[in-house]
């Protein structure tokens, strides 16, 4: 458990340059990060960065390949589409998708879970038990099967993909919130502070917050690469984002029809995902490690002589 | 164990119950069935018979309850598209689902465990890093992008495979293996983790020191652990697999399943065939959950179902 | 060769394990020997490397950690060789360690981890070895072996598991046992009962034994030798009766006086003041000199351990003699007994 203490500014921003130096110290963790950044860039500059109107059609340069191959130009370096649409500008637009939606989805789902599983840890009893049922009984519906059915009846739109994706996870958060909780307030520090009477706002926020707030937000980065990979599927499907809005699912979908004469329209939105989401992945792996003192203590034994563990 | 059994199966109705609610609450409160299930050019007398039809006209609690019955007795209506019982084009729909849900869990536990085994021997060394890297990737990657990209590199590039349908063996290899990545990945990190954690108890240490060998210490003493950690993440890969990775695969490859079908009627607007399959689909599921916790009480002796829960 | 052959032979063994800020000296140039049928005991606080040179005895110290000097001789053949040490363990060196449960594969029934050994290393069918197990569960005082057998860990009470743990780690009939706390998890009185066990199969078996631990009253009926180690270094050796009734170095003698004795009157336990060096720096002089309450000027420089002719060593230039307390002279650097 880290400390709960408060700290001053300067131990905060020595802190904060401790973990800057531990982020460029990791090649993954690095990666992830400038994934990250290059993400949060795109998504902010699109229409600066992209050299086109990712929406803007033009018939006469219809299914043009990209630079590298015959036929291909500078003007579009990763070709056009079956309407002429410039794919590196739709993929750069495609960002503002694959972060807000994320954003909003583990937001309104950390939140949400965050608070049920406060309350349930912190009322325990009877109130707990009801909770923790209800989650458990969410965790066995047919996820992606459910929230098709739900964009299908409810029809699709950037909200209802948001809302549905949070649904889907919020009980992730709702859980490890009160497992935290629950130890916490065994931890001696919490049981002394309710010995000597503080109030249960002050424990809360001064002995039990601080606990929660590494693994949460580890969660959060975490199921972001979840949602986006959701999002993806259902728009891929045809039931998340919808046209003339752009994400790289649907690009893939459309290209889908020209697998065969231009697969370039599928192989660049998937490169995006799939670089995203690994590169969030490998942040959250290495927020996992670096949050929790013990698994860190770990990872410097293991990188301090490797190959190591277990030998003879 | 009877009475484990009977609680866990009143749980587990309770369960699809409130997914069919849930799904009832979506269809008929928040979304306008008749309007989804209609043409656009439907008029107003059109709009009354299939309300009637559908019993939209009757109190929203007498149609949930009769929803419900029914639903227990198997009746979940007749498809609008092929005008006969859901349940029937589901039942008839599931075996392909079966098969493939099965070839591609079955490969990708066995594939994630024999990685995730062979990479925690030497923490940190290459194979061990090649291997999280695979890991990683396995979660990464979008299902129906690698699914697509299979078929531009295997089936148009090469060949080996037809790009999609159903019929022999060789069109199941690209779908189950696309549906197996994830797993292998997800079960590869954690068998890796877990048997790491295991080869570092000291309950292990202590067999070596005893002289157990080196098979016998990987093999039994942490790999029976480790197992264990690993099966409830496998429950979930497998539920994730049927509701989940299922319907992408199927579309992607035209596979006849229940996915495929769920897609099929979600595009001609057949909400009672979709509501079908969830059905089915969700009293699989909680089998699933009920196999994986009989199945963990047998693994591991200190698990007593009577007292669990 | 006229001299003894010693069973387990640890020569200025020198082990390190890379840590943050610099590389921890676990274990500094430490020697002693266990000669078959004796009992030795390795006495220290925790973090004085006592439990290294357990698995050093094994021919397994974990990397991290390293050997980067001495030997760990069995029958006069290094253990550093791994194909060596894999046969010596098991049938020649077993080992009970500190928590019982702990120890056990929870998982796997007693039966399973007494037989899965001797299968390995006595070329015994399954059938005999099922029997062998229940005669050997019978001997360290289990009632009914045939039904315990087919139990798991957790159905036995913790000190039916510390016997259990012993009936496992003899089921190769080893010639040493290695016990690592064996007594620290458990509570007083089964402490007592564990420490009769174990003395007992020793006089029947013809054990020898490595005794390790921080608690001097474990050591002082089960040990025929003991080796006093501080900060990684053995800083006084000798016969069990000897190092209790006459300590030479300061350390022992404050290590006695912090335990609770029934046969010597103590007025009041005394703490030991101060901490255990950092093994991360180079220790320059004696270790224990900061919190040497003779320590001088002399002490900034290492006192070696010497042998003396009974056997006895310490390294201290300011050996106590035989009245508890008082200093033998300055120019002492041998505790003569």
């Amino acid at each position: 458990m880290s400390s709960a203490r408060p700290t001053g500014n300067r131990d905060r921003s020595r802190r904060a340059a401790g973990w800057a130096i531990r982020i460029l110290r990791d090649p993954a963790a690095l990666f992830g990060i400038l994934v990250l950044l290059l993400l949060v860039a795109a998504a902010l500059f699109a229409s600066t960065i992209a050299p086109l109107d990712p929406n803007k059609q033009d018939l006469g340069a219809r299914l043009l390949p990209p630079f590298y191959a015959e036929g291909g130009s500078s003007e579009h370096v990763l070709g056009t589409d079956q309407l002429g649409r410039d794919v590196f500008s739709r993929i750069i637009h495609g960002t503002r998708i694959s972060l807000t939606i994320p954003l909003v989805s583990v937001t309104l789902a950390g939140i949400f879970g965050t608070a049920v599983g406060l309350l349930s840890g912190y009322s325990g009893g009877r109130a707990d038990t009801v909770i923790m049922r209800i989650v458990d009984t969410l965790f066995s519906f047919p996820g992606l099967l459910l929230a098709l059915t739900i964009l299908a009846v409810v029809g699709p739109s950037f909200w209802t993909l948001a809302i549905v994706l949070s649904l889907r996870i919020w009980m992730v958060f709702a859980r490890l919130t009160r497992g935290l909780v629950l130890s916490a307030r065994e931890a001696e520090y919490v049981e002394a502070a309710e010995l000597v009477g503080a109030s249960p706002t002050r424990i809360m926020m001064r002995h039990i917050a601080p606990n929660l707030t590494a693994p949460l937000l580890t969660l959060a980065v975490l199921e972001s690469a979840h949602v986006i990979l959701s999002e993806a599927a259902l728009s891929f499907l045809g039931l998340g984002i919808q046209p003339p809005q752009t994400s790289w699912g649907l690009d893939v979908a459309i290209g889908r029809q020209y697998v065969f004469s231009a697969p370039w329209l599928i192989i660049f939105p998937g490169i995006a995902i799939a670089v995203a989401v690994l590169g969030i992945n490998l942040l959250a792996s290495w927020l996992r490690v670096a949050a929790d003192p013990e698994e860190s203590a770990k990872r410097f034994a293991a990188a301090a002589d490797a190959p190591t563990g277990w030998s003879e | 164990m009877g009475r484990y059994l009977l609680k866990r199966l009143s749980q587990a109705v309770l369960v699809v119950i409130s997914v069919m609610v849930v799904v009832f609450v979506v269809t008929r409160l928040i979304g306008d069935p008749v309007a989804v299930m209609l043409p656009l050019e439907a008029t107003e007398e059109n709009r009354a018979i299939l309300e009637a039809q559908l019993g939209l006209d009757r109190p929203i609690l007498v149609q949930l309850g009769h929803y419900i019955v029914d639903a227990v007795q198997l009746d979940l209506g007749d498809s609008l598209w092929q005008r006969r019982p859901a349940i029937d084009i589901v039942l008839e729909r599931l075996p392909p689902t079966i098969v493939l849900v099965v070839a591609g869990f079955v490969l990708g536990v066995l594939l994630g465990v024999v990685i995730g085994v062979v990479s925690s021997l030497r923490p940190g060394g290459w194979v061990d890093r090649a291997a999280v890297t695979l890991g990683l990737l396995g979660v990464s990657l979008p299902q129906f992008w690698i699914g697509l990209m299979f078929i531009v590199f295997f089936s148009v590039g090469l060949g080996w495979f037809p790009t999609s349908g159903s019929g022999g063996i060789e069109f199941l290899v690209l779908p189950a293996v696309v549906l197996a990545l994830p797993i292998v990945g997800r079960i590869a990190l954690v068998t890796r983790s877990s048997m790491i954690d295991e080869m570092n108890a000291q309950h292990v240490k202590d067999a070596v020191a005893r002289g157990v060998s080196r098979t016998r210490i990987v093999l039994v003493h942490a790999l029976k652990g480790a197992g264990i950690a690993t099966l409830t993440i496998a429950g979930w890969e497998l539920i994730g697999a049927l509701a989940g990775g299922a319907v992408v695969v199927e579309t992607v490859y035209a596979w006849p399943g229940i996915g495929f079908t769920a897609m099929q009627a979600i595009e001609r607007h057949d909400i009672i065939l979709v509501q079908a399959v969830v059905f089915v689909v969700a009293i699989m599921v909680v089998t699933i959950n009920i196999i994986v916790d009989i199945t963990y009480a047998m693994l591991d002796p200190r698990v007593k179902l009577d007292r669990a829960r | 060769m006229s001299r003894r052959e010693h069973l387990l032979e640890v020569r200025n063994l020198e082990v390190v394990y890379p840590a943050r800020g610099g590389t921890v000296q676990a274990v500094r140039d430490v020697s002693f020997t266990v000669d078959e049928g004796e009992s030795t005991g390795i006495v220290g606080e925790s973090g004085s490397g006592k439990s290294t040179i357990a698995r050093a005895a094994l021919g397994l110290v974990e990397l991290p950690g390293r050997i980067v000097g001495g030997e760990v001789l069995w029958r006069g053949r290094s253990l550093r060789n791994k194909k060596y040490a894999r046969q010596v363990r098991g049938p020649e060196i077993s080992v009970v360690s500190q928590d019982p449960m702990a120890s056990m594969s929870p998982i796997l029934t007693i039966g399973t981890q007494m037989t899965e050994v001797m299968v390995r290393h006595l070329d015994l069918g399954k059938k005999e070895a099922v029997v062998r197990a229940g005669d050997l569960l019978e001997k360290v005082g289990i009632p009914d072996p045939g039904r315990r057998l087919g139990q798991y860990p957790f159905e036995f009470s913790g000190g039916m598991q510390q016997r259990v743990v012993i009936a496992i780690a003899l089921s190769c009939d080893p010639k040493m046992l290695i016990a690592d706390e064996p007594t620290t998890a458990l509570d007083v009185t089964t402490q007592a009962q564990i420490l009769d066990l174990i003395s007992s199969l020793r006089r029947d078996l013809g054990l020898s034994l490595l005794l390790i631990t921080h608690d001097l009253g474990v050591v002082a009926g089960a040990c025929d030798l003991l080796n006093v180690l501080y900060a990684g270094e053995i800083v006084e050796s000798g016969t069990a009766d000897e190092l209790f009734y006459r300590p030479h170095h300061p350390y022992t003698a404050a290590l006695l006086g912090s335990t609770p004795r029934l046969d010597v009157k103590a007025e009041r336990l005394t703490a030991i003041e101060g901490q255990p060096p950092d093994l991360r720096q180079v220790v320059a002089g004696c270790s224990f000199a900061p919190r040497c309450p003779y320590a001088t000027g002399r002490c900034e420089s290492s006192p070696t351990l010497g042998t003396s002719s009974a056997g006895r060593a310490c390294a201290c230039w300011h050996p106590l003699d035989s009245h508890q307390g008082n200093l033998t002279g300055s120019e002492g650097r041998l505790g003569h007994a």
